[in-house]
């Protein structure tokens, strides 16, 4: 995330901040930042989105009138939080989006829903760095 | 839409300190991350390097699009939307903007506490930065629109 550490020689052990899903939990359930790209004509775009995501299923809705229809397209849905950076966590989400009903929980009129079929999943938690 | 230098997008940048970061890879598949990044002359410098996918996928594809949230902004019904184009650029930035950096994530008030707080693992830190491959680089960002989009 930043540039102002001097590099060090290589080492044969490794730095990790990877995590399992499971240790950024409550990123799924209250994502403080929700954000999803897609492809978009020629170009790239993005949008943020509300999230909700339990058991392997990964869920957004789109709430931007006029928005692209991202069914059947490759998006990936970034869930994340903190400023700092021992504070950084998230989880990435790539893979093929289709539409579906809004969650029940989900007070969101006017939303449009898609479930995500990961194709790709990645968690971080900067504050784990770890070697390996 | 809006101008990049419009005062309340210079100011709602200034109110933002992660920004999600969207480029295009060759194959034309979406790729997406938060990055860390400061202004300086109208001109976003981000930073990650030339040998990562953003950087790779910049070399090929320029255009790119970017949200904030505006963490710091006292309103909290809208984000920030910006396209821009991209250049990655081996090395560091210069002194100023590596200043921005400095004063913005590490030695602000509410960033040093943390700093300290964790400070048995900035060797860990320094061990994951020698690991980039190419060594240091940066992103520059010349917006060319920007829209604010309400927060869902």
């Amino acid at each position: 995330m930043d540039v102002a550490t001097a590099p060090e020689p290589m080492s044969s052990k490794r730095a990790t901040r990877d995590v399992e899903v499971s240790a950024v939990q409550d990123l799924l359930d209250h994502p403080p930042r929700a954000t999803v790209a897609f492809v978009h004509g020629d170009a790239v775009d993005l949008l943020p989105v509300r999230a909700r995501c339990s058991a392997g299923q990964y869920l957004f809705g789109v709430g931007i009138p006029a928005s692209s229809d991202l069914a059947d397209r490759e998006v990936v849905l970034i869930l994340d939080d903190g400023p700092y950076w021992f504070e950084l966590r998230g989880i990435s989400v790539r893979g093929v989006a289709s539409r579906r009903a809004a969650p029940a929980e989900a007070k969101t009129a006017g939303f449009v829903w898609y479930a995500i079929a990961p194709s790709r999943v990645l968690a971080w938690d900067y504050a784990s760095v770890r070697e390996e | 839409m809006l101008s990049p230098t419009d005062p309340e997008v210079r100011a709602f940048l200034q109110r933002s300190l992660v920004l999600q970061f969207a480029t295009l890879s060759s194959k034309t598949r979406p790729f997406l991350t938060p990055l860390w990044f400061v202004v300086d002359d109208d001109t976003l410098y981000l930073t990650t390097g030339p040998e990562t996918r953003t950087g790779k996928n910049i070399a090929k594809r320029p255009h790119v699009a970017l949200l904030c949230s505006g963490e710091r902004d006292p309103r909290r019904d809208r984000v920030l939307r910006l396209r821009g184009t991209a250049t990655c650029h081996y090395g560091l930035p210069s002194w100023r903007v590596l200043f921005r950096i400095a004063t913005k994530y590490y030695v602000s008030p509410r960033a040093l506490p943390v700093e300290l707080q964790h400070a048995r693992q900035w060797r860990l830190r320094r061990l994951y930065y020698g690991q980039i491959k190419g060594g240091f680089g940066h992103i520059r960002v010349v917006p060319t629109a920007a829209e604010f989009l309400p927060r869902p």
